[in-house]
């Protein structure tokens, strides 16, 4: 036991230490890199910043524990000379109630040059786009983070990808091509101390999930993404094109032969995907939308030998933003999965459903926000909702507190439906 | 040469000067709005605003941003960083404002928090509070000379050296029901501007100072907004002007705001 945790805490050093090794790697080679002896005429810029937050969250029922207890420092350095600039973020967390979460996480660290109307970065870096709120339909290059489920911010959530992305942009219109060499996956939670665990954490067979099989890290096994995007007057339209993964694995259980344990296997699939995205202004309403068709996605098979099969998808959201004014927002999405060639031994649904309201105000002079932001499965009656009260106390503190919503008896929300938690939240800026 | 160089400007000044005086013996309210509006002030500029905002218990707050703006044609592109408070560093606002009152203006922001551009609506903005300041984003902003009518009001004031001029919205749903500005004629600046409310109750008074010139255009550096109905004040200062800087349209763009700056 004592060897056990002695070598656990070494993994942690060396984890810790290759980070600060990464970090170190990529100062030395920015500094000693052409592009930065060729900007040495400008005098560079440095910038240092980050926060430090307390988040704390506890059950609003039955056992009324812990549910969360993170402090966290988050430091952001960015250096700028001329063309060049690099960047890099990271989290020091303690976390009394999720304990794996404990340690030094290197968040992004990326190197980037400029020149006239393009822009080449490489490194760890979380990359977005697509116009859908809170939900992934061709943004899928940085997965998700599920470690505690949906309840953090959602900057937390998104995973950073090793990557390499080209950008050429026009006042009406921007190219990208990304390449990810080894691509990031969905984190899901199974240890047994977390409450958002993605599996049963106690009772009879256990579990023995094997999440560390994934893809190859071959070239064959890499990512590539083509997005044109155009920016037009009133309107904006998105034209991506992916070679990727399905980013959270379906899984195949088998039972062992004494039935006391559970074997849960990960599969994931190559995927390719058509897409096409769009954002219309008129009045004081903004009209989004986002339709994907999934080539060969990966679908769960019940009870057979062959656990997976693949299946055509087309996937489509509608949302409408409206800034009624005095500070109001409200936002509300539609999103639909429907399966091509549908057997009825597939897992999911042939048509799936969910939609997303939000409502935020700011009132004393933005100094505080009311804000509530739902997830509805139209399919299960389930929902998760987050609703917040933010306060300015001054430049740099801000408290807040709010409260996470789960119900539901089936569908995605039905897991945690005992995970509904009160929570209180302070940060400060430096 | 260098003396051309320095009298071509004051020449300029002079003969702006004439005209002006001439043009304001028949000039209408509009006609001298239109004049505000074409003030001089290059073709593309930039600046830094620091907003402190001033409640009425007396406690203080701070906003800063960077701001450029370029004209191209009679439309115009901003791209606004956001320096602090530090929750908001790093949020960017790119606006395409047209001068066609019939196009609505293109609006993006950019939250570095969800590392996402999102198009925002074109209008209803204009009406909200500018960061918590007492300027809405309209009033930061160039209204199109046909938002408003306008009328020519005997100078209240003895400085003869001023218009003062009562600017009546077009739009039913503006937030003020009148404006009165007081505009320097050689300048072309209002050193005065009142907001009534949709009662017809003074809302806020808009006091400019530290006006001069940087590289040959006037500028005002302090704005005082008193917000007499909330007990609320916003003192914006301008500062590190600079005019006509080597930049272009390219600027203006969605990867621009999100690249961001080093501050």
């Amino acid at each position: 036991m004592k060897i056990c945790l002695r070598f656990l805490k070494w993994k942690k050093v060396l984890l810790i230490n290759k980070h600060i090794y990464h970090l170190l790697f990529f100062g030395f080679w920015f500094f000693n890199s052409p592009f930065y002896l060729m900007a040495q005429q400008e005098k560079p810029k440095l910038d240092f910043g980050g926060f430090v937050e307390g988040y704390y969250a506890v059950r609003s029922s039955n056992p009324y524990d812990f549910m969360n207890t993170r402090n966290r420092m988050r430091g952001e350095l960015k250096m700028q000379h001329n063309n060049a600039y690099f960047f890099t973020s990271f989290n020091l967390t303690h976390n009394d109630a999720i304990p794996d979460q404990t340690g030094f996480e290197l968040r992004e660290a990326y190197f980037e040059y400029s020149k006239d109307n393009w822009t080449a970065t490489i490194g760890r870096q979380i990359i977005v786009w697509g116009v859908a709120d809170a939900l992934q339909i061709t943004d899928l290059i940085s997965p998700l983070d599920f470690t505690e489920f949906l309840t953090r911010d959602y900057d937390d959530i998104r995973v950073p990808a090793n990557a390499i992305k080209f950008n050429y942009q026009k006042p009406s219109f921007r190219l990208e091509l990304v390449f990810t060499p080894v691509p990031a996956f969905t984190i899901i939670p199974h240890s047994k101390d977390n409450a958002w665990s993605a599996f049963p954490t106690s009772g009879y067979p256990e579990y023995d999930i094997d999440l560390d099989t994934k893809p190859n890290k071959t070239l064959k096994n890499s990512e590539f993404v083509i997005r044109s995007s155009f920016f037009l007057s009133g309107i904006d339209i998105g034209l991506t094109a992916l070679h990727t993964w399905n980013k959270t694995p379906v899984f195949n259980y088998t039972t062992s032969q004494a039935n006391d344990t559970i074997y849960v296997q990960p599969n994931y699939h190559k995927l390719d995907v058509l897409s096409t995205d769009f954002s219309i202004s008129k009045g004081s309403m903004v009209i989004r939308g986002e339709f994907a068709y999934y080539f060969n996605e990966i679908q769960g098979v019940a009870n057979q030998e062959k656990a997976t099969t693949t299946k055509n998808s087309l996937n489509a959201l509608l949302g409408l933003d409206w800034y009624p004014g005095n500070d109001w927002n409200i936002t509300t999405q539609y999103y639909l999965k429907s399966i091509s060639d549908y057997t009825s031994d597939l897992i999911s649904k042939e048509i799936s459903n969910l939609a997303t309201i939000g409502i935020s105000k700011s009132i004393l002079n933005n100094n505080l926000k009311l804000s509530t932001f739902a997830y509805v499965d139209l399919d299960y009656e389930g929902f998760y909702d987050r609703t917040a009260v933010e306060y300015s106390l001054s430049d740099s503190i801000n408290l807040f507190i709010g409260y996470d919503w789960f119900k539901g008896d089936e569908g995605q929300f039905s897991p945690y439906k005992d995970n509904s938690e009160f929570w209180i939240k302070a940060k400060y800026y430096f | 040469m260098k003396t051309n160089k320095l009298i071509k400007p004051i020449l300029y000044a002079f003969c702006a000067l004439l005209s002006i005086s001439s043009f304001a013996q028949t000039i209408s309210a509009r006609e001298i709005m239109q004049t505000v509006i074409d003030r001089p002030d290059g073709n593309n500029r930039k600046a830094k605003l620091t907003m402190e905002l001033i409640n009425k218990r007396g406690s203080k707050r701070l906003r800063s941003v960077l701001i450029y703006s370029m004209d191209i044609d009679k439309d115009k592109k901003n791209l606004m960083y956001f320096l602090s408070p530090a929750d908001v560093e790093g949020t960017a606002f790119l606006t395409w404002e047209y001068d066609d009152s019939n196009k609505e203006d293109d609006r993006w922001l950019f939250l570095p928090a969800l590392n996402k551009t999102r198009r925002i609506s074109g209008t209803s903005a204009k009406k909200d509070y500018f960061m918590g300041t007492d300027f809405t984003y309209e009033d930061m902003g160039t209204r199109n000379i046909d938002e408003n009518t306008y009328k020519l009001l005997e100078n209240q004031t003895s400085n003869d050296n001023l218009w003062v001029i009562e600017s009546t919205p077009t739009d039913p749903r503006d937030i003020y029901s009148k404006l009165v500005s007081y505009i320097d004629k050689t300048q072309l600046i209002a050193h005065k501007i009142e907001f009534y409310d949709k009662m017809g109750n003074l809302m806020k008074t808009l006091i400019v100072t530290d006006i001069n010139k940087v590289d040959g255009f006037w500028i005002a550096h302090k704005m005082h907004m008193v917000n007499h109905q909330q007990n609320h004040e916003t003192i914006l200062s301008i500062t590190d002007v600079t005019y006509n800087i080597s930049i272009n349209e390219n600027m203006f763009t969605v990867s621009k705001m999100e690249k961001g700056i080093v501050n």
